[in-house]
């Protein structure tokens, strides 16, 4: 009853919109939507660049307390940090005193800022390795040559975007399956010129203008990556044979027997099957899997490129797999501590009592720039979906634990 | 705002600089998060506040804190309503300001002549109902205090503040150095036909909770495992390979390959062989090893694969004759939804066809709404168990539980007795979606107000603050003044599947942050917002948005 008598008032009193009105009402509606999206994305950037300046002050503030106070660095036990100059020290307490910079000031520990970190801070740093972070890509689309060259930078640079590259500036594997052996050694030429520091060769490869690539700076800064042609070889970890990587699937398809032997129609039941608990998907979602084409097994079969620079890729795979296992191990010592105690199903970050979990979403919520959404905030947290009758809502919780 | 040009370009502000900060457990946990000094203040003038004595200080944060809260649950229209320079109340939509120290909201060119008149400090502002950043008017600038802003991203939930002392500056005492650049953003190198596992690697890799599933050593490796050709130790190697290496060429993922291949040969599976393979059926086939790896066999499975991906679906079957409604739940990995309209219009079987989907593109909303629309079942299919004939009846399937993660399979393949075709359809995919119009909640509430009753009356006793956000007070409310926020999914990740159904090829667009990379093969490249919203997509990743929230409101029942 309430509903149509409002329903009526509102039909009789249903004011008439000119176009004219419309016009009016309109167009601020529209400036003040466009407002508003200038807002945000000018407030997003405001927001991660002022935490990011006013955390680098206070890692610079750091910074001097640290070298001036202890002149005399202490031998660390971290290996990497010897090839981190500028790292500060380990050290267990902070040190003390009253240490000024710009930006802040440093009082035994805490750090205050002296004004607008926007306006005083001049850079930012690398709140992992303290050193000073490049502002712009070095090369490819917005790039600039560092104003000072030598530098030590973090390594985590701006992301490239260079048409042929990737995000790091090397460039896009060449399918050596589709080129011929003449292709390939012209490609590795141009590969060792770009490698060469000689300024003549700068721009054979890329004839950009815009294009950074060829001061030396810059070549030295750029991360180093495999060049086009680079396909690595792997060991077969079922026969142990080594091969391309991009055979691997072909390979081991010989290798461990398959194919050939299963009818799809069985399979395709048994699958559905396997999956029960999965109802609702798997009941006719089922699709046909496409199979390659005559010209994609064909150009795969393409016998000649694996000869020729097996062996000494070998090797220096085998060394780097050498160093790739030393680096794992490291990972793994540091995280040993935890794993008796923890907990068998939850992953650990779920075991963790209130105090820290707060403090890890704090810390993260500080370091991650961008934020807002909350899922950058999300690795910490163990969700759970209610499983029981009772509160059979839609609902998402964490584990009691 | 300050008068400074130059800030961090996008790319690299919104990459995930934290990432390698995962790579930590609870023993070395001081250490790994902290080991980075910040400033103790956003301001100066928050620090005299801090200086002035304990009760200024607190009285500003719990002024803060009920801020945020109310920037959170209220009614847009009561944030937008504000006082004007002539102190008359007006309702806008640009920016609306909070004042920190009096109960007034003020509109832009209000705001200074307060603050300067009343010598207000600080207020809050407000963008589209958002945002609630600080405004100090000394600095004349927005300021981030790291306590403030934790209250902010928190979204106004109850932390305990004390631990915010001297002690969280600790310089890691044993921390392992994991270099910057290893966040986790390499390719995966095309092993023959096996871009459908690169394409659904990846989108394991940049989701934010199987990151930290395994960053954390969520799963047991090596003489720890107990499983033969074990999927979750192939992808463990990948994590620890991606998240602590500075290399930036593609990784061949052979053990995963062939332990794939290995676990879907002992399964009778086609999957395994070397062929192009359907990246929706690798993704379920994987989900399922990692749970079966992780997890127990029983029918009720507790394991992180459970509880992240898997929702239930409920199917409610009613004979049009004597009206018997028989309800099955199910649990459901991913929702497939079908993308060929004129089956949906026949599924909506007369229901208003206004608006419909036209044959040249869908939006996934309206797919979604097919899928949780009524549909008439013939009378060969169903015989009702209460009156015993066979009849017409009617069925509808709704989401009664949401996944964390939540996966969407568009059926761009379709199998018609002998004929196999690639639907092409594009579907226009939102960045937020809101799950809420297809839950069980949203179309039965009735079902709930009975069973929840009981159980949630409890939960809003202890918890005050929360309550507001909990679907006990959402059901006491008209489904009209149910706020969009509740449900809402953010996109994580698109798995694309170009080209023909025989010869196509899989890439993967994923987010790290605000920015979007695209996956193809080996090769990474950034990626715009708009060039991933016009992608072909077939598998579509949304995270749930404010994780903290549920978390919250469970933590609730526990805390004080
Ligand atoms: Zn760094
Ligand atoms: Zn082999
Ligand atoms: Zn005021
Ligand atoms: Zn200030
Ligand atoms: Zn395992
Ligand atoms: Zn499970
Ligand atoms: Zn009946
Ligand atoms: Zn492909």
């Amino acid at each position: 009853m309430p509903a149509d008598e409002k329903k009526k008032s509102a039909e009789t009193t249903k004011p008439t919109i000119t176009d004219e009105d419309l016009f009016h009402i309109a167009i601020p509606i529209f400036d003040d939507a466009l407002f508003n999206v200038i807002q945000e994305i000018v407030s997003d950037v405001h927001i991660s660049e002022k935490k990011l300046r006013m955390q680098s002050a206070a890692i610079q503030a750091e910074a001097v307390a640290l070298t001036s106070a202890q002149p005399s660095t202490p031998s660390s036990a971290n290996p990497s940090s010897a090839t981190k100059p500028t790292a500060p020290p380990i050290a267990t307490a902070p040190p003390a005193g009253q240490f000024n910079t710009t930006a802040a000031t440093y009082d035994n520990g805490k750090v205050t800022l002296k004004g607008n970190p926007l306006k005083l801070q001049r850079e930012n740093l690398c709140p992992c390795c303290k050193l000073p972070r490049l502002m712009f890509p070095i090369v490819g689309t917005g790039s600039r040559v560092p104003e000072e060259v030598n530098r030590e930078y973090c390594k985590l640079h701006p992301f490239i975007k260079k048409p042929g590259h990737d995000i790091y500036g090397n460039p896009f594997p060449v399918d050596t399956g589709k080129t011929t052996k003449k292709e390939r050694e012209a490609l590795r030429k141009i590969e060792r010129q770009e490698k060469d520091n000689t300024p003549g060769s700068a721009d054979t490869g890329t004839a950009d203008a815009e294009s950074t690539a060829g001061d030396p700076g810059v070549k030295k800064l750029m991360a180093g990556g495999k060049g086009a042609t680079y396909v690595p070889w792997q060991t077969c970890p079922s026969c142990k044979r080594s091969l391309l990587i991009t055979k691997f699937a072909q390979h081991l398809e010989k290798c461990l027997g398959i194919g050939g032997r299963m009818s799809r129609t069985t399979a395709a039941a048994r699958l559905s099957g396997l999956n029960g608990s999965v109802a609702g998907s798997t009941q006719g979602s089922r699709v046909g899997t496409p199979t390659p084409s005559q010209a994609n097994g064909k150009r795969d079969a393409e016998p000649d490129s694996d000869k020729e620079d097996g062996p000494p890729k070998k090797k220096a795979r085998k060394e780097k797999k050498e160093k790739k296992e030393k680096d794992k191990v490291t990972i793994k010592l540091f995280n040993k501590n935890g794993k008796a105690d923890a907990s068998k199903r939850l992953p650990k970050s779920s075991a963790l009592n209130d105090k820290d979990k707060s403090r890890t979403d704090r810390e993260s919520s500080q370091k991650r720039d961008r934020d807002g959404s909350g899922i950058d905030d999300a690795p910490a947290k163990k969700l759970k979906v209610k499983k029981d009758a009772n509160s059979a809502l839609p609902s998402i919780t964490a584990s009691a634990q | 705002m300050a008068d400074v040009a130059t800030a961090t370009p996008k790319s690299l502000t919104s990459a995930p600089l934290a990432s390698p900060k995962l790579v930590r457990n609870k023993s070395t946990l001081p250490a790994s998060t902290g080991g980075c000094i910040n400033a103790s203040f956003g301001c100066n003038h928050i620090e005299e506040f801090h200086k002035a004595g304990e009760n200024s200080f607190k009285t500003l944060r719990e002024r803060y804190e009920e801020i945020i809260q109310v920037i959170r649950d209220k009614h847009p229209i009561v944030l937008q309503t504000c006082l004007n320079t002539k102190n008359v109340a007006i309702t806008v939509l640009r920016p609306t300001f909070l004042c920190v120290q009096c109960p007034f909201i003020y509109s832009e060119e209000a705001r200074k002549s307060h603050l300067d008149v009343k010598k207000h400090s600080f207020c809050c502002k407000v963008v589209n109902s958002r945002n609630g950043t600080l405004y100090c008017s000394n600095c004349e600038d927005y300021v981030y205090d790291p306590l403030f802003e934790t209250i902010r991203l928190d979204n106004g939930r109850k932390r305990k503040f004390d631990e915010f002392s001297e002690d969280s500056r600790s310089v890691p005492p044993n921390s392992t150095h994991v270099p910057c650049r290893a966040i986790g953003l390499r390719g995966l190198y095309n092993m023959g036909n096996t871009c459908f596992m690169s394409a659904v690697i990846q989108s394991l890799l940049h989701n934010p909770l199987v990151k930290s599933f395994f960053l954390t050593d969520g799963h047991k490796t090596g003489e720890l495992c107990e499983h033969d050709n074990c999927l979750s130790c192939s992808l463990d190697e990948i994590f620890t390979e991606f998240f602590s290496l500075e290399k930036t060429e593609g990784y061949g993922a052979v053990t995963l390959l062939m332990n794939s291949w290995k676990t879907a040969e002992a399964q009778n599976s086609e999957l395994a062989g070397y062929k192009q393979q359907d990246a929706h059926e690798y993704m379920q086939f994987l989900i399922n090893a990692l749970h079966v790896t992780n997890g127990s066999l029983t029918s009720d499975c507790h394991c992180f694969f459970h509880e992240t991906f898997y929702g239930c679906l409920r199917s409610d079957v009613i004979c049009d004759k004597c009206n018997n409604k028989t309800t099955t739940d199910d649990p459901f990995l991913d929702l497939s939804l079908d993308l060929r309209t004129s089956q949906l219009k026949k599924k909506l079987n007369g229901e208003n066809s206004k608006g419909a989907a036209n044959e040249s593109s869908m939006r996934l909303e309206e797919c979604l709404k097919y899928y949780t629309s009524k549909e008439k079942l013939a009378a060969v299919d169903y015989t009702c168990k209460k009156c015993a004939t066979q009849g017409v009846s009617t069925k509808q399937f709704t989401l009664l539980q949401l996944p964390p993660v939540l996966s969407i399979h568009l059926k761009r393949f379709s199998h018609l007795k002998d004929k196999s075709s690639k639907v092409t359809t594009p579907v226009k995919f939102p960045l937020v979606l809101d799950m809420m119009p297809y839950t069980t909640l949203y179309h039965s509430p009735e079902t709930f107000t009975e069973t929840s009753s009981s159980t949630t009356n409890g939960k809003t006793n202890g918890t005050t603050s929360d309550s507001s956000t909990g679907y006990s007070a959402l059901l006491s409310q008209p489904r009209e003044h149910w706020s969009p926020k509740l449900l809402s999914y953010d996109l994580a990740t698109v798995i694309v599947h170009k080209g023909e159904m025989n010869s196509g090829h899989y890439v993967n667009y994923s987010r790290e942050g605000k920015q979007w990379f695209l996956f193809d093969d080996s090769k990474v490249v950034l990626a715009t917002e708009a060039e991933v919203l016009r992608a072909e997509a077939y598998i579509l990743t949304y995270v749930v948005s404010d994780v903290g929230k549920w978390v919250a409101e469970d933590e609730g029942d526990g805390d004080d």
